[in-house]
């Protein structure tokens, strides 16, 4: 399980923020390339 | 997922007590492409939906199971959240749904070469839901065998 923490009710950080929307993207995404081989909890909180 | 201590103490004391599944062993499927060229699906418990056009969610919580597949263009300004949890403040994403559905903010990275494409469709749920097991057994495997489909290489799963 990969997972990036945030905070209730604002999964992708602030509303109307896209330069932190598209961060907290880039973690998940990073994420999937960082884990493995098979099944990990790893929990990344982008700056 | 949201942190522990920010959930209200009502929430905390039932999931201290709720049964929870555990899955042995843990699914996993590795990327086999870089996210450069990897097709990527959003699938979102915010329950999202396109009013007029879509089936609303329902409105007895924990009893909706069923999921919308939402399309690569949809205006996600327009979109309505079904989501029936009152566990947290819906005005975040009932202001902004890129928050629980980031359609445009995937679509900018593709346009920037850090992904490779959207795909074609998108999967929305209200995740607040009791019936896991119904969950997993009558819309789980129509959620993989649509992302199979459209040849779907990973899916972010955005929790609300």
């Amino acid at each position: 399980m990969l997972s990036v923490p945030f905070r209730f009710g604002h999964p992708l950080g602030e509303a109307h923020d896209a330069e932190g929307q598209r961060r907290v993207l880039r973690a998940l995404l990073q994420l999937l390339t960082a884990a493995g081989p098979g099944p990990v909890l790893r929990v990344y909180r982008p700056e | 997922m949201a942190d522990w201590d920010e959930l209200p103490l009502t929430y905390r004391l039932m999931m201290r007590a709720y049964p929870w599944r555990r899955v042995s062993p843990t699914p996993w499927a590795p990327l086999r492409r870089p996210v450069t060229e990897a097709r990527i699906a959003i699938v979102s418990s915010a329950g999202l939906y396109r009013a007029g056009i879509d089936r609303s969610f329902g409105t007895r919580e924990g009893e909706d199971v069923t999921v919308r597949w939402l399309p690569r263009d949809v205006a996600t300004m327009r979109l309505t959240m079904g989501q029936t949890s009152d566990a947290f403040n819906r005005a975040a994403v009932e202001s902004d749904q890129e928050l629980a559905l980031p359609l445009t903010r995937l679509a900018e990275l593709v346009t920037l070469g850090e992904v490779g494409s959207v795909a074609p469709h998108h999967v929305s749920f209200n995740g607040s839901m009791l019936s896991t097991g119904r969950f997993l057994r009558d819309s789980a495997p129509e959620v993989a065998q649509g992302l199979s489909v459209d040849q779907v290489d990973a899916a972010l799963f955005v929790p609300v």
